[in-house]
């Protein structure tokens, strides 16, 4: 079977002034159509920037990235990427200028060439399926960071993704409304999606994923089954990150 | 207390300014012991045996639709200047930038000069083709720094979630960035057009009717120097008081959601 992700050997470097950085480090990453994989790892480790260039939101400097077969090398068409996957975002990102229906309404509208009409309509079962029915004619900065995450996770179904990424999700919100956007992504996840998920919160990593992969300095250093690699890690670096967590 | 107390001392200070300003005005009107004559200024409004527009309109006619056009057309340059500056070639962008800083850097007047004597003759535009093209390069100059600018600043959040939905980048540009980066770019730009109307004056040296064309002309026959520039003044604040003001409601209904409650 074909993997819903495969990253083979990708590469990112930033090229500053004096210095070149490895964002990434010879990454591989397979993720099996329908699995829920969480990107766990410090600040600054690559995790999110993977998970970027997955998307062809970062251009990678070389090795291949294929969704479901289909290649993309340094140079192809983000497009192809962004056919089979939506994101969302730390920061929730929703479009500013537009009201929470035509948030969710835009990509099927301008992508999927629905028609105005049908567009609203998916748009408003969706937000039903958030919850947020009663807030669709809402503006971002009305609602809560709870609801502004669940209004992008609507909008992100709302173009029929094989594959959601998930860029921490939670940890731009209030510890109080974080449950609303887990309890969410939880009932997607076990909708059947394919799940890449960065996140810090290891709880949730341990209940919703299976597979864990553990990023430090651009490479992943350690990976495995989620409950396995939590409760034993190999690694120094991936028990010295799990007990700095513990003592928060 | 302290707040109350400091709120009060600006009271104070700017009562204090207030009065100083109000007396400085009461003496030097009053030290030019003039007769002041206000009245006879009417037959420049409008003229009555005639059924015509007398000087001031028809100055005020040629300042507003000098200033019109050079708005509509430095809008278009500026945001034509300013998208190539922010993402043209790097020869496009050059080009465009030495446009700026020249238009940036040298007085309007001598703009106009050199396009009037110049430019003008080698082409044989009118005194007004001439002026509305220096005026609309002006503005444009100006304008295509601050879409530039605008365009820098805007954060890439929203544009990365409508590629990441797998938008087209011209897509993008149309449904996200335009109407963020325009509401954004509203208050500088009204800035801007408010300096125009102020800076279309200039265009009097060649002898475009407009309104200060028309307030050296009326000076001219009426010898009423202050009752003219006076009311000159009035106009032009009248006008561009209208148009701040209309800028302001434009940018209030682009942005309802920022102030919506």
């Amino acid at each position: 079977m074909t993997a819903a992700v495969e990253l083979h050997d990708v590469r990112k470097s930033f090229v500053t002034k004096n210095s070149t950085t490895l964002a990434l480090d010879a990454v591989n990453l397979h993720v099996p159509a329908g699995e829920i994989v969480t990107l766990i790892g410090p600040s600054g480790s690559g995790k999110s920037t993977c998970l970027r260039t997955i998307n062809g939101l970062e251009t990678i400097t070389s090795g291949s990235i294929q969704i479901f077969g289909k290649g993309y090398g340094k140079a192809a068409d983000a497009h192809v990427l962004r056919r089979e996957t939506a994101m969302i975002f730390q920061k929730f990102e929703l479009f500013p200028h537009m009201n929470a229906l035509e948030n969710v309404a835009l990509a099927p509208h301008l992508r999927l060439n629905l028609s105005r009409r049908e567009a609203l309509e998916r748009a408003e079962a969706l937000l039903e399926r958030v919850g947020l029915g009663a807030h669709r004619l809402k503006y971002p900065r009305m609602l809560s960071g709870g609801q502004q995450q669940r209004v992008a996770i609507a909008r992100a179904l709302a173009v029929e993704p094989k594959i959601l990424l998930c860029d921490e999700p939670t940890s731009a919100l209030d510890p109080e409304l974080v449950d609303e956007v887990l309890e969410l992504l939880r009932s997607i996840a076990q909708g059947g999606m394919t799940m890449i998920i960065v996140t810090h919160e290891m709880r949730f990593a341990r209940e919703v994923s299976n597979a864990c992969h553990f990023f430090d300095a651009g490479r992943i250093v350690e990976s495995g089954k989620t409950a396995e690699i939590l409760n034993q890690p190999q690694t120094p670096r991936l028990k010295s990150f799990l007990s700095s967590l513990k003592n928060l | 207390m302290l707040e109350q107390q400091r709120s009060r001392l600006w009271t104070l200070l700017t009562g204090a300014a207030l009065l100083v300003i109000f007396i400085s005005l009461w003496r030097g009107f009053a030290a030019l012991d003039y007769e002041w004559d206000f009245a006879s200024l009417s037959e420049y409004v409008w003229l009555k045996e005639e059924r015509a527009p007398g000087l001031l309109l028809t100055g005020l006619w040629g300042t507003l639709w000098v200033s019109a056009l050079s708005i509509c057309l430095g809008t278009l340059i500026g945001l034509g200047g300013g998208l190539i500056l922010h993402a043209g070639n790097t020869f496009a962008r050059a080009t465009i930038q030495v446009f700026v800083e020249i238009f940036r850097n040298t007085p309007v007047l001598v703009q106009l000069y050199v396009m009037y004597f110049v430019v003008a003759s080698a082409f044989h535009l009118s005194a007004e083709q001439a002026g509305v093209a220096t005026l609309s390069l002006f503005c444009g100059a100006y304008i295509s720094e601050l879409v530039r600018g605008t365009l820098l600043n805007l954060e890439r959040g929203p544009q990365d979630a409508a590629l990441s939905l797998g938008l087209t980048r011209w897509q993008t540009a149309r449904h996200v960035v335009a109407p963020l980066a325009l509401r954004r770019l509203m208050p500088s730009l009204v800035g801007q057009y408010v300096s125009l109307v102020k800076d279309s004056s200039l265009v009097s040296v060649i002898s475009i009717v407009e309104l200060t064309k028309s307030a050296s002309n009326m000076v001219a026959i009426s010898f009423k120097s202050f009752e003219v520039w006076f009311l000159v003044a009035v106009v032009y604040f009248i006008l561009n008081f209208v148009l701040s003001r209309l800028g302001q409601k434009i940018e209030r209904s682009m942005s309802g959601d920022l102030h919506a409650a």
